[in-house]
Parts: structure tokens; sequence; C-alpha cells
């Protein structure tokens, strides 16, 4: 089967920026097969997101161009008979790291996945596991079992950990637990 | 309070036996060998708080007057303004906050109010600077704030993984030392604070601050402020993680470090709090790297205070509100969503110095000489390391070394107070378990990153259960043979880890009242060759 891949790469310094410049320019996180964002070094840490896809439609490569050059943002695209690079050529070779990386699956953080439409609310450990590619879940401080209850909060990233895509959880005094990662962290020495 | 000990300079000297004294400005200055025997004498038990914002920071209202009226009735003897470092702050609120810090000094002359700086440390977390008053200590800051601050310099790249900023972090330090060598300032420190909360205070970054100047750089918060952030919602609290800990690993983090690290434990830091981890791999190298407890004071639990004028005008230099919002406005209704205490009210961290002045409690911080304690969880720690055969029956105590021959008894003494009043959240706090902590000191490893150290382990536990009065603990270890170092760290025993004695990673909701600890600083015992 081939597979067409897909990375950007954005001054973001931050995983939520990251996402936040994805969704402004329209990169299909959503049709995506499986996208994850990964740390990159370049002259300091880059962030690239690498997205697998079933395919590539040319108008939504037509509009990413339009957009990664307006922001300065790079982008790969590689497919079994298409190899395009847009904007910064440093950004680029971050972007085919990524896709590198992302084609051994076996680092980085998911930020869509097999399964995850369904995670809403609250679910099970086992329930987590049997409907999504996240093959194991990891108590923080307090180990899960497969009956545990994790409230997602709709909002799941689970990592690669020695190749294995790890959702990690931290307890709630309810007894229950929630993802490690949080949507909205608190946000410290803002202005506001 | 040991500080309720409160002996007149002149009995210190006469109890000291002290011939020669010589006074400086602030009257502490003492010969070497007189501040040793005063040591073992009376110290001035001193509680403080070095982390605390006012009106001055982008995300904090309170005066420095209200801070200071909060930390006094709370029984705070000294205590730090530290606002954030900001391009705004460097240009207008230095000069401002001092005419403030210098007021509440004269309207509080029995509080030690300390004018300091939350630095953005280049390519890490935040820290405290502070120096001894002056009469150019806010010239000092706004120089150092200006040349070496992360944001102020570096802009949205300052917690960058870059080696020019790490060695900008490194020659801010050496900058505050060359101050004091110069006698421009009669003292200056740093300390590490949150340093967990991000992931990006790296194991090698913290030893290369206290290798920039081991005398400045001297430790971290142990446990963070906003200890109320844990609180639930239902009761009036933001029900984040205990000490707004609620962050994951980005791309400035430190990779080495586990995903628990990013959380609190029993209220404290992860670096503090694994017995073995971080804080001990330090203090196994034989690094004198101190912890405190603070209370990062943004915005009160429960308080009726609302910011004053200038919300969104902060970084807009034309606006009258440029780097500072109008003084709070009392709404007469609590407040809800504030995950923070009032300085002295949760977290202390008490000093033994040698007299109420700055330049002590500079000095007694510097030198280790403190213990932490959240929830008024005991009220006096007076730890005693001697060797007998060593002729001193005093024995030292926190922050202090002591040498013995090879195969030499070593003597610990604890002796402790427990809470005796009703603490802040009208709880009678009851201290169930001591533990003693002892751990070899061995040749620094190469590899500076290193952040374990597996010698490090509880000795001894104390059940201290239905103890009242002062409780007296003595633990011996017998034919030392190797350089070690002792610390204590006690609790009320509520929360544990599963199946172990050590503190529980904190969940969601958590009434911090709920899970006290106490930790002390350590001792460092040396053996002759």
């Amino acid at each position: 089967m081939s597979a067409a891949w897909l990375a950007v790469s954005t001054p973001a310094t931050t995983f939520a920026r990251l996402e936040h410049d994805l969704h402004e320019t329209r990169v299909p996180v959503d049709a995506a097969l499986f996208a994850c964002t990964h740390v990159v070094d370049g002259r300091g840490p880059r962030l690239v997101a690498s997205l697998r896809m079933g395919r590539l439609q040319p108008e939504a490569i037509d509009e990413l161009e339009a957009k990664c050059l307006e922001r300065e943002f790079s982008a790969v695209m590689s497919a079994a008979s298409l190899l395009r690079e847009i904007g910064p050529r440093e950004g680029c070779l971050w972007a085919r790291t990524a896709i590198e990386r992302a084609r051994a699956g076996r680092e980085g953080r998911a930020i869509r996945f097999r399964g995850q439409a369904a995670l809403t609310g609250a679910r099970s450990v086992a329930e987590i596991l049997e409907r999504s590619e996240i093959a194991r879940v990891e108590g923080l401080g307090e180990p899960v079992e497969s009956g545990s209850i994790v409230i997602t909060h709709d909002y799941l990233r689970p990592v690669f950990v020695d190749g294995e895509l790890v959702l990690y959880v931290t307890p709630l005094s309810s007894g229950r637990f929630q993802p490690f990662e949080s949507a909205a962290p608190y946000r410290c020495c803002e202005a506001s | 309070m040991q500080r309720h000990r409160d002996l007149t300079r002149r009995e210190l000297i006469k109890r000291a036996g002290i011939a020669a004294v010589v006074v400086g400005s602030q009257g502490s200055v003492l010969s070497d060998r007189a501040s040793a025997q005063q040591r073992r004498g009376e110290l001035l038990w001193l509680a403080g708080d070095h982390h605390t914002h006012t009106q001055y920071s982008v995300d904090a209202r309170y005066t420095v007057r209200q801070h200071a009226q909060q930390a006094k009735s709370r029984g705070i003897d000294w205590l730090v303004i530290t606002d954030h470092g900001r391009g705004a702050h460097e240009k207008v609120s230095i000069d401002r906050t001092y005419a403030d810090v210098v007021a509440a000094r004269a309207a509080i002359p029995d509080l030690l109010t300390f004018q300091g700086l939350e630095w953005n440390i280049p390519g890490a977390e935040h820290g405290t600077v502070f120096l001894a008053p002056s009469a150019r200590e806010a010239e000092l800051l706004h120089y150092f704030e200006k040349n070496f601050d992360g944001v102020v310099v570096f802009g949205s790249r300052a917690t960058a993984n870059d080696p020019v900023l790490e060695a900008k972090a490194r020659q801010g330090i050496a900058w505050l030392a060359s101050k004091v060598q110069d006698g421009t300032a009669r003292g200056a420190l740093f300390l590490a604070n949150h340093p967990a909360r991000r992931g990006l205070d790296s194991p090698h970054e913290i030893r290369g601050w206290n290798d920039a100047d081991p005398s400045v750089a001297i430790g971290m918060e142990g446990a963070p402020g906003h200890q109320a952030a844990g609180v639930a919602r239902a009761s009036g609290g933001p029900e984040l993680a205990r000490g707004f800990y609620d962050f994951t690993p980005q791309p400035d983090s430190f990779a080495g470090y586990p995903p628990e690290s990013y959380r609190t434990f029993g209220g404290f830091d992860w670096m503090t709090a694994k017995v073995g981890g971080l804080w001990d791999a330090l203090l196994a190298e034989g690094r004198r790297w101190w912890i405190t407890a603070n209370s990062d004071s943004h915005a009160v639990f429960l308080d009726t205070w609302i910011r004053g004028f200038g919300t969104g005008s902060y970084d807009d230099p034309s606006s009258p509100f440029y780097g500072r919002y109008g003084d709070p406005i009392d709404t007469g209704v609590p407040q809800p969503g504030n995950g923070d205490f009032w300085p002295g009210a949760y977290s202390r961290t008490v000093v033994g110095a040698t007299a109420r002045d700055y330049v002590a409690v500079i000095d007694a911080i510097r030198a280790g000489r403190m213990w932490v304690a959240h929830g008024g969880l005991i009220e006096s720690l007076d730890l005693r390391v001697r060797a007998p055969r060593d002729g001193d029956g005093g024995g030292v105590t926190l922050g202090e070394d002591v040498a013995i021959e090879r195969g030499d008894d070593v003597h610990l003494q604890l002796r402790i107070a427990p809470a005796r009043t009703a603490n802040a959240n009208g709880d009678m706090p009851r201290l169930r378990r001591v533990d003693v902590i002892a751990g070899p000191v061995g040749a620094p490893s190469p590899d500076r990153d290193i952040m374990t150290a597996p010698g490090t382990a509880v000795v001894r536990s104390f059940d201290v259960e239905g103890r009242n009065g002062e409780i007296t603990l003595n633990h011996v270890f017998r034919d030392v043979r190797e350089p070690f170092y002792i610390r204590v760290r006690g609790t009320d025993g509520n929360a544990h880890a599963p199946g172990s004695i050590e503190p529980r990673l904190d969940p969601v909701p958590i009434d911090p009242w709920s899970d006290l600890w106490f930790y002390s600083n350590p001792i460092f015992v040396a053996v002759r060759r």
C-alpha cells in the first residue's frame, strides 16, 4: 500500500502553537490516517507535524502551498509519484526528517490516530485499548487497571514510548484518571 | 516558634563569649570564628517567603504594602518582592517598586522587606534574584534585568535550549557575584523557582548555575507556591494541578525528565520530593544546594480583591498603566478561581539567622540553615549532628558539616515542636511520621545531567503519632567510613504513594491542608583521611 506523507514545519515553540498553526494553515489533520508532532534538532529544537494521508488532493496541496508561502512555513509532500517542497529550505529539511521518523513509527506525539474520535467523555482503559491505536495506558503516580475510567476531556495526545503508542494519565481524587496532557494548561505570567 | 527566643544582640554576643565584634552598618558582621561560635548558640529562626508578586507583575494585582501587612500578620519575618522580568517592568516598574518597598520598610520596620526580581532565567524557568538593601539596590536590579533577563533580552526565545542562552544565565549569576565582591552589594542570592514545572531546568543547567557562583546560586524551591491551585471549583478553587503544575514536555524541556516530574508530590516539586532523585544527586556530589518553600502569591484563594485599572495596557508605553496595574479594588465578595496563599499562610521557609537583619537573613539562606513546612505542620525544628570524639557537644546544624575520624559513630538528634496553634485554615495539624534520609557523598559524575542518587534512602522512620509537646528523636550512624549527608522530612501521614511511605503524586482536585510535609536542608559529614 502506498502512503502519502505530508510534513509541515512552523516557527512554533510549543505543541499548542504548532497545532494552532496547522489549523490556521488548513493542514488537513482531520483527514489524516495518522498525524504526529515531532521535535527535530536543528539549531535548537524545531517543531514539525507529520501526516500520513490516504491520498493528497491537488486542491488541498495548492491551498496549503499558498498558505505556507504566506506564513513562511515549510512543507514537504511525499507520495509515490510526487515530491514537493514548499517554503524555506531549512524547514523542508526538518520536515523531511519528520517524515522519515514518522515512517519508522517509533517517535512522536500523536494528534490524530485511529479511534480518536470515539474516545470522548469517560472511557475505561479497556475501551481505549480496544477502540484505538493506543497500545498502553500508563497511570502516573497510580497504576491503572483495565476497568479504570479516564475522563478524556475529548482531548488525547498519546506519545510513542519504546515504539508503542502510550497514553499517560494522572489520578483524579474521585479514583478516576485524566490525560496527562491538558488542552489548556495554566497560562503562567501572560498578559490578561 | 524558636524565633520567639528573641535574644537581644548583647545577649547573643555574651552567650557566644565573643571578645572582638566588628559591627557593620546593619550590625551583623562578626568574625568567622565568632559567627561559628554563635551558630552553636542561639539562632533566631525567622520565617520568610522569597517569592511574591504585586501590581507591577503582568499577571498579579496586590500592592507591596498589602503583601507586607499580610505577611507580617502571619508571622513572617522577611519577605522578597519578586515581580516578573519583562520589557515594561524593566523600563518603569523597578523604581516604582523600590519607592513602595522603602515605604513598606518604614511602615513595618520589624518586617525585613527585600526588593527582588523574578528572573526569566535565559534558557530555563524562573528564579528569585535579590540583594541586600543598599543605596544602589534598585540600580543594580535594573542593570541585571536589562542585561540578563531571558524575556527582556531574548523575547519569545527566552526558554530556548540554546548554549548562548545558557551562558547568559551563568553570566548573570557571575555578575551578581562580582557586585558582592567589589562591595557594591552586601549580598545577592539566586534561587530557582518551580524548577520541575515545565522541565526547563535541565540538570546540567542547575549545576552550571551553582558552578557559576556557589555563593549566589544556592538553591531552588523545594515546594512551589500556588498551593491552592488544586482546590475544587465547588470550593472556589481553580481545580487545576497543585502548584499549577499541569504542564507536559515541550520542545524546550529537558528530554531526560520522566512525565511524572511535571507534577507535584505532597505539594513538593519532583526534584526535591523524589528520594534519590535530582536534589539528592546534587547533594551526593557535595553540592551545597538548598531548598525553600514560598507562596508565589499573585491572587489569593477566596480573596475579595480584584485587580485595579490597567488590564490590557501593561505592555503599552502610551498607557498610564504601562508596567503596572492600579491599586486593587475590594469587591467584598470572595473571588473564585484563585490558586495562591498570602505569604506565611501556608508555606514557610524558616532560616536560622544570627541577627534580625537583611544581611543575616541572606547569610542564613546562603548557609542552608533552613527548613520548610506546609500548613503549620511544625513550629520549630532543631537538627543537630555530632561526632562525640570531636569534642563538640553542641554539634552542627542545617547546612553545616562536621568532620569525623574513619570508623567514628555519628549522632543525630532532632528536636521538633509540633503545631501548638491552629493553622491558617483553622486546623490543628498532627505530625505522624518523621523520616531520616541519608546518602553517600562522592566524586561528581562527569555526566552533568545525572539526576539520580541510588545510594540515598530513608534510613529510619519514626512514628510520632499522638506525641505531644516537644519531640526528641535520636539516631546513631555507627562505624562511619565514608562521607555522607543527612536530611529529614516529616508528614501528617494522610497521603502516600500506593504501598509506600513516599509522597503521592497529587491528584486533582486536592485540599492542600489535607496533605502536609516538612523538609529540612542537609547536614554533611566528612571523613578525615
